[in-house]
C-alpha cells in the first residue's frame, strides 16, 4: 500500500510493515483486534471525516482477500474463528465508513458524543415542517395534483441535501482541536433530523 | 492431494453436481452424458429409485413418487397449507412445526428425502472422479431464510456430506458468468427456477464478486405456472364432462406432465393442443394459446419485477446502472419472461450460458476456493433478510439489517426480571416487518446457567453472528461474572442439532453395517484364497517339509477356516497375519521351487514378483527388467534366449517387442534412428557399454539425459535389476499412431 500509511507497526511474526492491525499482508498472520482499534485504523486511515472512497474500497477488497474465511477454511479452528470475527468486523467497518451519514454518526460516537437513544432532540421547527410537508403531499395526492406533489418532492429533496451538507460540515469540524460540546450536540440534532427526513423521502418516493 | 470438494445445485425440479480442479470447472454427467438428475424419488417396494428413472415412472407409480421436495425444506405445516392440494403425495404434521411426507407406508422428513437426492449426486461424482467424497458446497436460493439453510445443511449431513458452504444460487451463477471476464461491471442475476425466484445485484471487479443486494420469493417458480395450467385444464375438462374431476395421484401426475409439456411447447410455438384419455368418457382435447399462458403467468412475473425494483433500491442503483442482466433457471427459457425482464431493465438480457448448469458450475468454483485450489476469486455475499429479536410488546428489534455483507455480527445486552433468575428466553426473528407476529420466528434462544443475582443486575452480552453460510450462530457471556453462558437455539422449524445428530448416527450405523458386511466378504475371500494356495503348494511340495511342520500347517488351515466363520473383521485380519507367519517356510520353498523351474525352462509361466521378493536373482542368469511407466516386469535371460534374435544376444528393445511393451522405433533395429532413447533409471551396469556411434546418435536427439540409451542397442549382459523408463514423448508417438 503506497499511499498514506497510518498504522506504522511491524508484524510481530515476520517484522514486515503492516497497514492494518488485523492482518499482516506479508505473512498473512491474523491478529486478534483489540477493543480500541477503530474502523479508520483498521483500514490504515486517519480518523477524520473526509476519506478517499475509492481507496477505501480498494483496501476493503485487499484486506478481505487476506482475512476472509474462504481462504482460511483449511486452517485450525481458532484461526478459522478469528478469520470469521475479523471479517465480520471488517464488513461492518466498511459499511460504516462507505456511507457518509453512518461515518459521521460513528465519528460522533468516537468523539464521545451522545447517541440517538440518549439525545433525541431535533432542530427547532423541523418536526412541524415535516408534518406539514407530509400532510400537504397526501392532500395533493388525493387531489391528483401532480404539479403540487412534484413541488413538495422538490422541497423534500432540498431539505435532505441541506441537512446532509450540514452534517458533513459539522463532522469535518469534529476533529479540529476547538471541538466542543455544542458542536457535538448540534451534529446529534442534524443526525436525528436526517432520519426523519429520510423516512419522509421514502414515503413520497424521492 | 487436496480433498475433493464438489459443488451441488440441489434444485426443485433438477439437481446437478460439478467439480472444479485447478484449471476449470465441469458438470459431472452419467454414462449417457446427462448432467441433470431430476429431483424425483420413487419408492417401489424396498427399492428406492432416484432421478431420471423415477421421473419416467412417475405416472404409473404416482402414489409412491415424490418431487419438488425443496418447497418443503424448512417450512411449517401451516405455511404449506396452500400447497397441499397440489401435491399428489401426503404431507402430515410432525413434532413442533415440522412436516413429514407419508409415502409407501413410511414417513420421511424433507431433509431425509433431499438427502436421498444428495446421495445419488455424491455417488455419481464418486464414480466419475473415482474417489470418496465427503465434502460439498450446496447452493440455495438467495432468499432462503435461516431455517431453510439449516435444513439444507442437515440434508447434506444425512447424505454423509459435510456441507462446507451454503452459497446463494444467483451468486454461484454470477461466478460462472464472470469467471473469465475482466472488465468491471454491475450485473443483475435473475434466477427463476422450478420453485423459487431470486434477484441479486452484484459488482464484478477483477475476480471479486460483491453482492450489493438480493431479493426474491422462495415460493414462486415454474411449479406455479404448471399449477395454473393444471387449473385451466381441470376447468376445461369439467366443462366438457359436466362433472367434477377428482384428483387421484394418477390423474394429478398425468395432468402435471401435460401441463409441463404444454409449457415447454408454448415457448417455441404459438399454441398447443392437449389430448387426454379420460377413463369411461370420450377423449378430451383442448387448445391453449401462448397468449392464454402468458396471461396466466403475468401476475407471477409482475411479482418478480417488484423484487427487482426492491433489490435495485437496496443497492442504491437505478435500472440504467446495470451493465448486464443474466438469466438463470429453467423458467427463464419462457419467452414472455425474457421479454418482460428485458423491458423492465430496458436492455437485452443475457441467456447464452446454459441456464441449467451455471449454478452447479459456480458452486464447484466456490468448492475449489475452499479446497485451497483457487485464490484468485473472492466472493462477498449478503444476508437476504434482517435478523432481530422480539422485544417487549411484540415489536421486532432488528440487530442485523438485510443485505449486510456476511459474515457479520451484532451484540446485544440482556438482563433478568426476577431475583435469582437463572435463564432467559428470547425469540429470534427474521424478516422486514415491524411486528414480531409478521416476521418469521426462527426459534427460541435460551440463555441458561446464569449466576443467581438480583433482578436486572446480570448483563448478558449475546453475539449474534451470521456466518459465511448465512446461518445464525449465537455466543453469550455474562459480563459481571465473565462467565460464558449456555446459549441454545431451539429451532421452530426443522431439526434441532440433537435430532440431526441422532438421524446422522443412525445413518452412519446403517452405513457401518454395510461397510462391515463388505469387509467381511473381502476378508473371507482372502481366507479362501490363502487356504487354496497353501493346499495347492502343500500337495506339490508338502513331502519336502518335516512332518511336524506339515501338521502345523494343516492345523493352521483349520484354525483360519474356523475364525473366518465369525463376524469380527479384526479377528479374521489377525488370523490371516498369523497364518502367513506359520506358512512362511512353505512359501519360501514355493518361491525357490518356482525360481528353479523358471531358470530351467524359460517357457514356464514366470512370476517376477516372486523372484524379486526372493532376492536370489543375482545368483542365476536372469535379469529382472521393469518398464516404466506401466511397471511391467519381465524376467530376461542374459543369453537373450526367448527374445534375442538368431545368433545375437537380445537388447532391451528386443525384450520389449517380444513382450508387448511399446517403444517407438523407426530404424528397423539398425541403430540409425534416434527416437527410442530410453532412460535407464537403475541397473546400467547390467547393460552393454554405450558405443561411440550410439552416443553420436543420442547427441542429435532431443530430451537426452545422462542416463539415456538407445534401447535397440542396450544388450542385457549381466543379471540384476534393471529399471527402464520410456520417455513421455516416445509414448506420445505411440499413442498418436
Amino acid at each position: 500500500m503506497e499511499t498514506q500509511n497510518l498504522y506504522p507497526h511491524r508484524c510481530s511474526k515476520c517484522n514486515a510493515q503492516m497497514f492494518s492491525p488485523v492482518v499482516c499482508q506479508s505473512c498473512q498472520t491474523l491478529f486478534d483486534i483489540e477493543r480500541d482499534v477503530d474502523y479508520f485504523t483498521m483500514f490504515g486511515f486517519e480518523r477524520k471525516f473526509d476519506i478517499d472512497s475509492e481507496e477505501l474500497e480498494k483496501r476493503f477488497i485487499e484486506l478481505s482477500r487476506l482475512v476472509h474465511p474462504d481462504f482460511h477454511s483449511n486452517d485450525v479452528d481458532n484461526v478459522m474463528m478469528l478469520s470469521m470475527q475479523i471479517t465480520s468486523e471488517l464488513n461492518q467497518a466498511y459499511e460504516t465508513l462507505s456511507d457518509p451519514i453512518k461515518r459521521a454518526e460513528y465519528l460522533l460516537a468516537l468523539s464521545g458524543g451522545p447517541d440517538a437513544e440518549k439525545d433525541k432532540s431535533t432542530p427547532e421547527e423541523l418536526l412541524p415542517y415535516i408534518l406539514h410537508l407530509r400532510e400537504s403531499f397526501e392532500f395533493a395526492q388525493a387531489q391528483d395534483d401532480k404539479a403540487k406533489t412534484d413541488e413538495i418532492r422538490q422541497s423534500i429533496k432540498v431539505l435532505k441535501e441541506q441537512t446532509e451538507q450540514r452534517i458533513f460540515q459539522l463532522a469535518r469540524e469534529l476533529n479540529s482541536p476547538s471541538n466542543d460540546n455544542s458542536l457535538r450536540s448540534e451534529l446529534r440534532k442534524q443526525l436525528n433530523a436526517i432520519r426523519y427526513i429520510n423516512n419522509l423521502a421514502r414515503f413520497v418516493n424521492v | 492431494m487436496k480433498e475433493v470438494i464438489i459443488g451441488i445445485d440441489l434444485g426443485t425440479t433438477n439437481s446437478l453436481v460439478a467439480y472444479c480442479d485447478e484449471s476449470c470447472p465441469r458438470v459431472i454427467t452419467d454414462h449417457a452424458g446427462n448432467a441433470l438428475v431430476p429431483s424425483v424419488i420413487c419408492f417401489d417396494g424396498d427399492k428406492v429409485t432416484i432421478g431420471q428413472h423415477a421421473r419416467e415412472h412417475s405416472i404409473e407409480r404416482a402414489d409412491v413418487t415424490v418431487y419438488s421436495i425443496k418447497r418443503l425444506m424448512g417450512k411449517s405445516y401451516s405455511e404449506l397449507q396452500n400447497e397441499l392440494g397440489y401435491l399428489p403425495y401426503q404431507i402430515v404434521p410432525a413434532q413442533r412445526e415440522m412436516v413429514k411426507v407419508r409415502i409407501a407406508g413410511s414417513s420421511y422428513s424433507p431433509e431425509e428425502l433431499s438427502a436421498m437426492i444428495l446421495s445419488e449426486l455424491k455417488r455419481r461424482a464418486e464414480q466419475s472422479l473415482n474417489t470418496t467424497i465427503r465434502k460439498a458446497v450446496i447452493t440455495v436460493p438467495a432468499y432462503f431464510d435461516d431455517a431453510q439453510r439449516q435444513a439444507t445443511r442437515n440434508a447434506g449431513k444425512l447424505a454423509g456430506l459435510e456441507v462446507v458452504r451454503i452459497i446463494n444460487e444467483p451468486t454461484a451463477a454470477a461466478i460462472a458468468y464472470g469467471l473469465d471476464r475482466n472488465e468491471d461491471s454491475t450485473i443483475a442475476v435473475y434466477d427463476l427456477g422450478g420453485g423459487t425466484f431470486d434477484i441479486s445485484i452484484l459488482k464484478l471487479s477483477k475476480g471479486v464478486f460483491r453482492v450489493l443486494s438480493t431479493h426474491g420469493n422462495t415460493h414462486l417458480g415454474g411449479d406455479d405456472f404448471d399449477r395454473e395450467l393444471i387449473n385451466l385444464l381441470k376447468m376445461r375438462i369439467e366443462q366438457q364432462i359436466d362433472a367434477e374431476l377428482t384428483f387421484t395421484p394418477h390423474i394429478h401426475q398425468t395432468m402435471r406432465n401435460f401441463a409441463e409439456s404444454a409449457k415447454i411447447k408454448l415457448s417455441s410455438e404459438e399454441q398447443t393442443e392437449i389430448k387426454i384419455d379420460i377413463p369411461g368418457k370420450e377423449e378430451f382435447s383442448c387448445v391453449i394459446t401462448r397468449e392464454e399462458f402468458e396471461s396466466l403467468i403475468a401476475p407471477f412475473i409482475e411479482k418478480t419485477i417488484d423484487s427487482c425494483r426492491q433489490a435495485l433500491n437496496d443497492a442504491g442503483l437505478q435500472r440504467s446502472d446495470i451493465d448486464e442482466v443474466i438469466m438463470v433457471g429453467g423458467s427463464t427459457r419462457i419467452p414472455f419472461v425474457q421479454q418482460s425482464i428485458s423491458e423492465f431493465f430496458a436492455r437485452d438480457v443475457y441467456t447464452a450460458i446454459n441456464p441449467m448448469e451455471v449454478v452447479a458450475i459456480g458452486a464447484s468454483v466456490q468448492a475449489a476456493i475452499l479446497a485451497g485450489l483457487k485464490r484468485d476469486v473472492l466472493l462477498l455475499d449478503v444476508v437476504p433478510l434482517s435478523l432481530g429479536i422480539e422485544t417487549m410488546g411484540g415489536a421486532m428489534s432488528k440487530l442485523i439489517m438485510r443485505n449486510s455483507t456476511i459474515p457479520t455480527q451484532a451484540k446485544e445486552k440482556f438482563t433478568t426480571f426476577v431475583d435469582g433468575q437463572q435463564a432467559v428466553k428470547i425469540n429470534i426473528l427474521q424478516g422486514e416487518r415491524e411486528l414480531a407476529q409478521n416476521c418469521r420466528k426462527l426459534g427460541e434462544l435460551i440463555l441458561s446457567d446464569l449466576p443467581p443475582m438480583p433482578a436486572g443486575l446480570p448483563i448478558i452480552e449475546v453475539t449474534f453472528m451470521i456466518d459465511s453460510n448465512g446461518i445464525l450462530n449465537v455466543l453469550a457471556k455474562e459480563k459481571r461474572s465473565g462467565k460464558s453462558t449456555s446459549a441454545q437455539i431451539i429451532p421452530n422449524y426443522g431439526l434441532t442439532a440433537d435430532e440431526a445428530k441422532k438421524i446422522y448416527i443412525q445413518a452412519i450405523e446403517r452405513a457401518r453395517d454395510d461397510l462391515l458386511a463388505h469387509q467381511l466378504i473381502d476378508l473371507r475371500n482372502q481366507v479362501q484364497f490363502d487356504i487354496n494356495a497353501t493346499r495347492k503348494t502343500m500337495s506339490k511340495l508338502g513331502e519336502k517339509l518335516p512332518d511336524e511342520l506339515r501338521d502345523k500347517i494343516e492345523q493352521a488351515i483349520n484354525e483360519l477356516q474356523q475364525i473366518s466363520g465369525g463376524n469380527d473383521p479384526d479377528a479374521i485380519q489377525l488370523a490371516l497375519r498369523q497364518f502367513a507367519d506359520k506358512t512362511v517356510r512353505l512359501a519360501e520353498l514355493a518361491i525357490t521351487q518356482t525360481l528353479t523351474e523358471a531358470m530351467e525352462n524359460s517357457e514356464t509361466e514366470l512370476e517376477p514378483e516372486a523372484i524379486l521378493k526372493s532376492g536370489q536373482n543375482q545368483e542365476n542368469k536372469s535379469a529382472i527388467v521393469t518398464f516404466l511407466p506401466s511397471g511391467k516386469t519381465i524376467i530376461a535371460r542374459v543369453d537373450g534366449k526367448g527374445y534375442g534374435t538368431e545368433g545375437k544376444p537380445g537388447s532391451i528393445l528386443d525384450l520389449a517387442l517380444a513382450n508387448d511393451v511399446y517403444i517407438e522405433h523407426a530404424c528397423g533395429g539398425f541403430g540409425a534412428c534416434s527416437t527410442c532413447h530410453v532412460k535407464i533409471k537403475e541397473g546400467a551396469q547390467c547393460l552393454s557399454k554405450l558405443t561411440d556411434m550410439e552416443e553420436d546418435q543420442l547427441d542429435q536427439a532431443p530430451d537426452v539425459s545422462s542416463t539415456s540409451r538407445l534401447a535397440c542397442r542396450a544388450v542385457i549382459e549381466k543379471p540384476g535389476k534393471i529399471i527402464v523408463e520410456i520417455p513421455s514423448w516416445n509414448r506420445n508417438l505411440v499413442s498418436e499412431k
